[in-house]
C-alpha cells in the first residue's frame, strides 16, 4: 500500500502577546491510501489542530509534511490550496452548508471554484445526489433538511472532486444515534470503495468503525491501536 | 447606575475605535449640517417679524392688465402715501421710500474722512413710525422730520467718526450740502428687507409730488391702526387706485378699467421669503430655500439615525457575548436596554460638541456662498444650543432604541454558545436603508453634473455683446448731464489705446426702465428701454442687423419719415431696437422707419435693428429693449472699450484723466465680462450648496456602506470560510463580496437616475437659454459613485477573504 500522509516531527504553536502553547509537539503520523483512521483525545489535546495542519487549512512551525508524495512545507498559499482542494474533501461537525444555496449549489461549489465546465458540473453532482438518495430534494435549501440529510449533503460535496483523502470532524457529533449511524454506515461504504477516510471523533462507537485508532494527549500521540474487530459491530 | 453606563459607554467606544470614530464621525458632520440649517432657517424666518406691531404692516402694489399678461408692480405714485393718510381710516401711518435710482451713490465726507455709499434710501419724515429700528444714538421719534438730516448705520457711524456718539453731527454730501445724523441705528439690529446704510430726508428736495400713475418710484408701506379691517382697507386702496390712477394710465393703456387695475396690499412679514417683484428693494429669500434647508435637517437627522443604527447592528455579533454574560449576571432587557442608549446619547453628545466645531469652521464658508452673517454665538445662541441639545438627545434615543432592543433579545444560550446568528430581515432593511442613501447620492451627484454643465453652458454662450477688454466707468449722472467729463472724454477719445467710448443708463446686467408702446391692433406691449448716445450698440460690439445708430439719418430722411406719419407730433425721437422687440411687436420688413406710439405722448422712429444681446440671467428671454438717447433715467456710466494688450496703462491713464474731472467721487470701474458673469452668482451659489450636500451625501452614504459591508463581513464570516475550504481563492471571495455592494449602487442608480432626470428637466426648463440633457452626466455618475463604493468595500472584502478559515470553522 501507498503512504498518502506522511507526518514527521510536526509542531504547531499558538501564541498571543504573552504566552506561546504549544498545541502540537513532534507529531509522527502516517497513514496509507485506503485506511479509515479514527482521532481521539480529549478536549484541547490537539485534535482539531491536527486536522486543521493536515487538511492545509493551517501553517505549521515545524517538522515534515507529505502528502500523496508532495513535499507541503515551502509551498505558497495557492500551491498548499491547490494541493488541498485536488487531494481533500472535508465533513464537518456542523455541516458547515451555506444557507443561501440549495443542496445542488452547495455540492456544485466546489466544481465552480476548480472550473470545471457547467455541463459536467450538472452531471456530477446529480450523480453524486443520487448515491446519497437526495436527488429528489436538490432544489431545497439545508435549513429545509433534517440532521442527517444536511450531513449526506456536506458528506457529498466533500466527495464531489473525488479526493484521496476525506477528513471528518464529528461528523456524527449534531445527530441522533439514527442519523449518526447512517452517515457511519456512508462514510464505511466510502472507505470500501477507497477513499482514505481520517475522522476525529469523541465517539467509541464511531472509532470502532476505524481500521486504527490514534489518541492524543497534550500535543502528542500518546498510543495507536488496530481495530482488528472493525466491521463486527456494524 | 446612569454614570456606571456612561462610564462602560466610553470604555465601549475606546474597545471598538474604529467604530467609535465613524459613528461619531458621520454623527458630527450630521450635527453640523443640522446646526447651519438652523442658523439659515432662524435667519430666514426672522425677517422684519422683530418689527413692532410687524403684522399691521403693508407693502402696497398694483396691477396693470396689459395685453395678455397681468403686469404687477410693487412700485407705487408719488402721492399715494399722502392719500392713504388723508383717505384710508384703517391707516395709522403711511410712509414711502425711494431708493431706485440711488444711481451713482454718495461721497460722504467727515473731516476728509471720504466714504463712497453705493445704495441709500430717502424715506418720509415717518418712516420711522412705521419701521422701529432699534435707534443706538438719537431720538426715533424726532429724526428725519427737518430737511438735510439723515439716520446713519452703527457701522458707518463708526467708520466716519469711530467708536463714539454721533448723532448730532455733520456729514458734508457729495461735497458740498452738510447734513446733520439724526440718529444711529443698532448694528444688532435683526434682518430686515429694508436695511440701509444711509436713510435720508425726503423733505430735503422736495420737488412736485403730485404725479399719479406715472413715474412709480416709490415703495408705498402702510401701517394699520390696531384691530382694523383688512377687507376694508383693500377695498378702500384699490378705490385709491380707480379714483387716481385709472384715469391717468387709461390715457396710454387702452381698454383699462376697475376690473383690470387694482391696488394691492402684501404683508410686510411675507416680503423677504415671498415676494420676488421687478424693483424689490433687495434679492429676497425664497421660501422654497426654508424648506429645502428644514427638509435637508430632517433628512440628516433620520440619515445620522440610520447610520448609527446601521454601525452599531453592525457590531451586534461581537457584542452579543458581553449582552450573554451581563444577562446571566442577572441584568434584565430594561436595564440593557438604557446602557445601549446611554451609549448611543453619549455618542451623540459628543459628536454634538464636535458638530458645532465643525458648524462653526464652515461657517465662513457657508456665509461666502449664501451672502449672510451668520454666527452660532450672538442672537439667539441659547435657542440653538437648546434645539441642537433636545435634537441630540433625540438622535441618540431613537438612533439607540434599535441596537438596543436587538441586542437586548439575544439569547444568553445562544450567544454564550458562539452559535448565534442576527436575522435575515435585519440584514434586509440595512440594504434598503444603504439603497435609500445611494439614491439621494445619485441624484445629487447628477444634479450637481447638470448644475455644473448649465453654468458652463452660460459662461460660453455668445451673449449678443463683445464683453472682453471693457470697462465701465461709474459717474455722477447730474456731472455728466452738466457736461463736467467732457474732458475726461475727450482725453480718452485722443488716446490710441481706446477705441471707442460710450454713455449709457444701464450697463448688461443691471435692472432697465421699462415704458410701453401699442402694437398695430391697438394693444399695448411693455419694452425695456437703455438711454445712451449713439456710439453705445458699437462700443458694446452689439451688431447692427438693419439700419444704424440715431442720428445717422439725414435730417431731410427723418422729415419724410415724420412727414408720412399724419398722426405724428414732430417729437424727432430716434431708436435703436432689438430683434426681440420686432418680434414682440410684430413689426413687418422694412423694420426701418417703423414709426412707434403710445397715445398722446410720444413717438418714436426706429432707425437701426441690432441682434439680441443678453442682458440679464439666462432664466429671462431676452426682452425686447429699445435703446435712445432722450429722457427717462439718468446717464451714471462711461463704457470704454479698449484695444490695448496693455489694460494697466490703460487703466491708469484713464484714472488720472478721472483725478483732473472729479475731486470728490472714486475712481470706480468694473470689467464687463467680470461684472456680467455675477449674474451667475445665483447658479454658482446654487452649485456650490449642491456640491456641499452631494459631498456630505455621499460620505455619510460611504459611511452606511462600510457600516454594511463590516457587518456582511461579520456575517458571512462561516461562509466565506466554507467556500475557501472548497476552494475559492480570495480574489473569488473579493469579487464576491464587491460584486453584492456594487449591486446596491446599480439598484439605487436605477432609481435615482430617472428622478435626478425629471428634476433636473424641470430645473433646466426654467432657464430660457440652457443646455441639453445629455447622457455623460449619468455615465459619469455612476463610475464615480462605483469607484467610491468599491473603494469603501474592498478594505473589508480583502480582510474577509484572506482571513483564515480555520478561524470561523470551529472543529470542535
Amino acid at each position: 500500500m501507498k503512504t498518502l500522509i506522511k507526518v514527521e516531527n510536526l509542531i504547531k504553536k499558538y501564541r498571543t502577546e504573552e504566552i506561546e502553547t504549544t498545541a502540537l509537539n513532534k507529531v509522527n503520523f502516517e497513514v496509507q491510501e485506503g485506511e479509515f483512521v479514527a482521532i481521539m483525545g480529549p478536549s484541547g489535546c490537539g485534535k482539531t489542530t491536527f486536522l486543521n495542519v493536515i487538511g492545509l487549512l493551517d501553517n505549521m512551525d515545524g517538522g515534515e509534511y507529505n502528502i500523496n508524495g508532495s513535499n507541503t512545507s515551502g509551498l505558497n498559499k495557492k500551491q498548499r490550496n491547490e494541493l488541498r482542494t485536488k487531494n481533500i474533501g472535508f465533513v464537518f461537525q456542523n455541516f458547515n452548508l451555506i444557507d443561501d444555496l440549495t443542496l445542488f449549489e452547495n455540492v456544485e461549489l466546489p466544481l465552480v471554484y476548480a472550473k470545471v465546465p457547467s455541463k459536467e458540473r450538472k452531471e456530477r453532482v446529480n450523480k453524486i445526489l443520487e448515491r446519497m438518495g437526495i436527488l429528489h430534494r436538490a432544489k431545497h435549501f439545508p435549513q429545509q433538511l433534517s440532521g442527517g440529510q444536511q450531513q449526506r449533503v456536506a458528506v457529498a460535496r466533500a466527495l464531489i472532486t473525488n479526493p484521496k483523502l476525506i477528513l471528518a470532524d464529528e461528523p456524527t457529533g449534531n445527530l441522533d444515534s439514527k442519523s449518526g449511524n447512517e452517515v457511519m454506515n456512508l462514510l464505511i461504504d466510502l472507505n470500501e470503495q477507497g477513499t482514505t477516510i481520517i475522522m476525529v471523533t469523541h465517539s467509541n462507537h464511531d472509532a470502532s468503525f476505524a481500521n486504527r485508532v490514534v489518541n492524543l494527549l497534550d500535543g502528542q500521540v500518546v498510543n495507536e491501536k488496530i481495530n482488528r474487530a472493525k466491521y463486527e459491530l456494524a | 447606575m446612569i454614570f456606571n453606563y456612561i462610564r462602560s459607554s466610553f470604555r465601549s467606544i475606546n474597545r471598538n475605535r474604529l467604530h467609535g470614530f465613524l459613528n461619531i464621525l458621520g454623527l458630527s458632520v450630521c450635527m453640523a449640517v443640522m446646526i447651519l440649517s438652523i442658523l439659515y432657517v432662524k435667519e430666514e424666518t426672522s425677517y422684519d417679524k422683530w418689527f413692532d406691531r410687524s403684522e399691521d404692516i403693508y407693502r402696497i402694489g398694483q396691477t396693470f392688465n396689459m395685453g395678455d399678461k397681468n403686469e404687477e408692480m410693487i412700485i407705487t405714485s408719488q402721492p399715494l402715501a399722502r392719500s392713504l393718510m388723508a383717505e384710508v381710516p384703517e391707516v395709522e401711518y403711511a410712509t414711502r421710500t425711494n431708493n431706485l435710482f440711488s444711481g451713482s451713490g454718495l461721497v460722504l465726507n467727515v473731516n476728509n474722512n471720504k466714504i463712497h455709499i453705493n445704495t441709500y434710501s430717502v424715506v418720509d419724515d415717518n418712516f420711522f413710525n412705521v419701521f422701529s429700528f432699534p435707534f443706538k444714538y438719537g431720538n426715533r421719534d424726532a429724526a428725519l422730520i427737518k430737511p438735510y438730516t439723515l439716520v446713519i448705520s452703527e457701522d458707518l457711524s463708526k467708520r466716519l467718526f469711530g467708536d463714539i456718539n454721533s448723532a448730532g453731527k455733520t456729514i458734508k454730501v457729495n461735497g458740498d450740502r452738510e447734513y446733520t445724523i439724526d440718529g444711529v441705528i443698532d448694528e444688532n439690529m435683526k434682518p430686515a428687507h429694508i436695511d440701509f446704510e444711509i436713510y435720508m430726508s425726503l423733505r430735503s428736495n422736495e420737488v412736485n409730488q403730485n404725479y399719479w400713475g406715472t413715474r412709480n418710484n416709490y415703495h408705498t408701506y402702510a401701517k394699520l391702526k390696531e384691530g382694523s379691517s383688512i377687507e376694508s382697507f383693500k377695498n378702500n386702496i384699490n378705490q385709491l387706485q380707480w379714483k387716481y390712477v385709472l384715469p391717468v394710465m387709461s390715457q396710454y393703456i387702452p381698454n383699462l378699467n376697475k376690473d383690470n387695475t387694482k391696488m394691492f396690499a402684501q404683508p410686510l412679514n411675507d416680503i423677504h421669503l415671498k415676494s420676488k417683484y421687478m424693483f424689490e428693494i433687495q434679492t429676497n429669500g425664497n421660501i422654497t430655500y426654508v424648506y429645502i434647508a428644514i427638509l435637508l435637517a430632517l433628512v440628516i437627522i433620520i440619515v445620522a439615525c440610520i447610520n448609527y443604527m446601521n454601525l452599531a447592528t453592525a457590531q451586534s455579533s461581537r457584542r452579543a457575548k458581553e449582552v450573554g454574560v451581563r444577562k446571566v449576571s442577572g441584568s434584565n432587557k430594561k436595564r440593557l436596554i438604557s446602557q445601549f442608549i446611554t451609549e448611543s446619547v453619549v455618542q451623540s453628545f459628543i459628536a454634538l460638541v464636535l458638530g458645532f466645531i465643525i458648524a462653526e469652521l464652515t461657517l465662513p464658508f457657508f456665509n461666502g456662498i449664501l451672502g449672510k452673517q451668520l454666527s452660532i454665538v450672538g442672537n439667539g445662541f441659547l435657542t440653538i444650543i437648546a434645539i441642537s441639545i433636545i435634537t441630540s438627545l433625540f438622535i441618540g434615543f431613537i438612533a439607540g432604541l434599535v441596537p438596543a432592543i436587538i441586542l437586548s433579545h439575544f439569547e444568553p444560550v445562544k450567544v454564550l454558545k458562539g452559535s448565534f446568528s442576527t436575522s435575515k430581515k435585519g440584514g434586509t432593511l440595512r440594504k434598503i436603508l444603504v439603497i435609500s442613501q445611494f439614491i439621494v447620492s445619485a441624484i445629487l451627484i447628477v444634479s450637481v453634473m447638470f448644475i455644473y454643465k448649465q453654468i458652463d453652458f452660460m459662461h460660453n454662450k455668445d451673449l449678443g455683446f463683445e464683453p472682453d477688454q471693457v470697462i465701465s466707468l461709474k459717474v455722477r449722472d447730474d456731472y455728466l448731464a452738466e457736461g463736467k467729463y467732457d474732458a475726461l472724454m475727450q482725453e480718452m477719445r485722443k488716446n490710441s489705446n481706446i477705441s471707442g467710448i460710450s454713455v449709457t443708463s444701464n450697463m448688461p446686467g443691471q435692472t432697465m426702465g421699462q415704458n410701453a408702446f401699442e402694437k398695430k391692433d391697438g394693444t399695448v406691449e411693455a419694452y425695456n428701454f437703455i438711454i445712451a448716445d449713439p456710439n453705445f450698440a458699437e462700443v458694446m460690439g452689439i451688431k447692427y442687423t438693419d439700419g444704424g445708430t440715431f442720428r445717422h439719418i439725414e435730417e431731410e430722411e427723418l422729415n419724410k419719415i415724420y412727414s408720412s406719419d399724419e398722426n405724428f407730433e414732430n417729437t424727432k425721437q430716434e431708436i435703436v431696437v432689438n430683434r426681440a422687440f420686432v418680434k414682440k411687436f410684430n413689426l413687418t420688413e422694412p423694420v426701418v422707419g417703423t414709426v412707434m406710439r403710445i397715445k398722446g405722448v410720444r413717438n418714436s422712429v426706429i432707425v437701426g435693428v441690432v441682434e439680441d444681446f443678453h442682458v440679464d440671467n439666462f432664466d429671462v428671454e431676452i426682452m425686447p429693449i429699445a435703446i435712445s438717447d432722450w429722457g427717462g433715467n439718468p446717464r451714471s456710466h462711461i463704457v470704454i472699450r479698449m484695444n490695448s494688450s496693455d489694460i494697466k496703462s490703460t487703466i491708469n491713464f484713464i484714472e488720472k484723466e478721472w483725478r483732473k474731472a472729479e475731486s470728490v467721487y472714486p475712481f470706480n470701474y468694473s470689467f464687463l465680462d467680470t461684472e456680467f458673469a455675477k449674474k451667475f452668482k445665483k447658479q454658482e451659489e446654487f452649485g456650490k450648496l449642491f456640491v456641499g450636500a452631494t459631498i456630505f451625501t455621499i460620505f455619510v452614504a460611504m459611511l452606511g456602506l462600510f457600516g454594511l459591508a463590516s457587518f456582511e463581513a461579520q456575517q458571512r464570516k462561516k461562509e466565506i470560510g466554507v467556500r475557501k475550504v472548497m476552494g475559492a481563492k480570495d480574489g473569488n471571495i473579493i469579487k464576491m463580496l464587491v460584486i453584492d455592494f456594487t449591486k446596491l449602487v446599480a439598484i439605487a442608480s436605477v432609481i435615482g437616475f430617472p428622478i435626478a432626470y425629471i428634476l433636473m428637466n424641470k430645473w433646466l426648463s426654467g432657464f430660457a437659454y440652457h443646455t441639453s440633457m445629455s447622457a455623460t452626466p449619468f455615465i459619469l455618475s455612476f463610475i464615480m459613485l462605483l469607484t467610491l463604493s468599491v473603494i469603501t468595500v474592498i478594505w473589508q472584502a480583502y480582510r474577509a477573504a484572506t482571513a483564515k478559515p480555520v478561524n470561523v470553522l470551529k472543529y470542535e
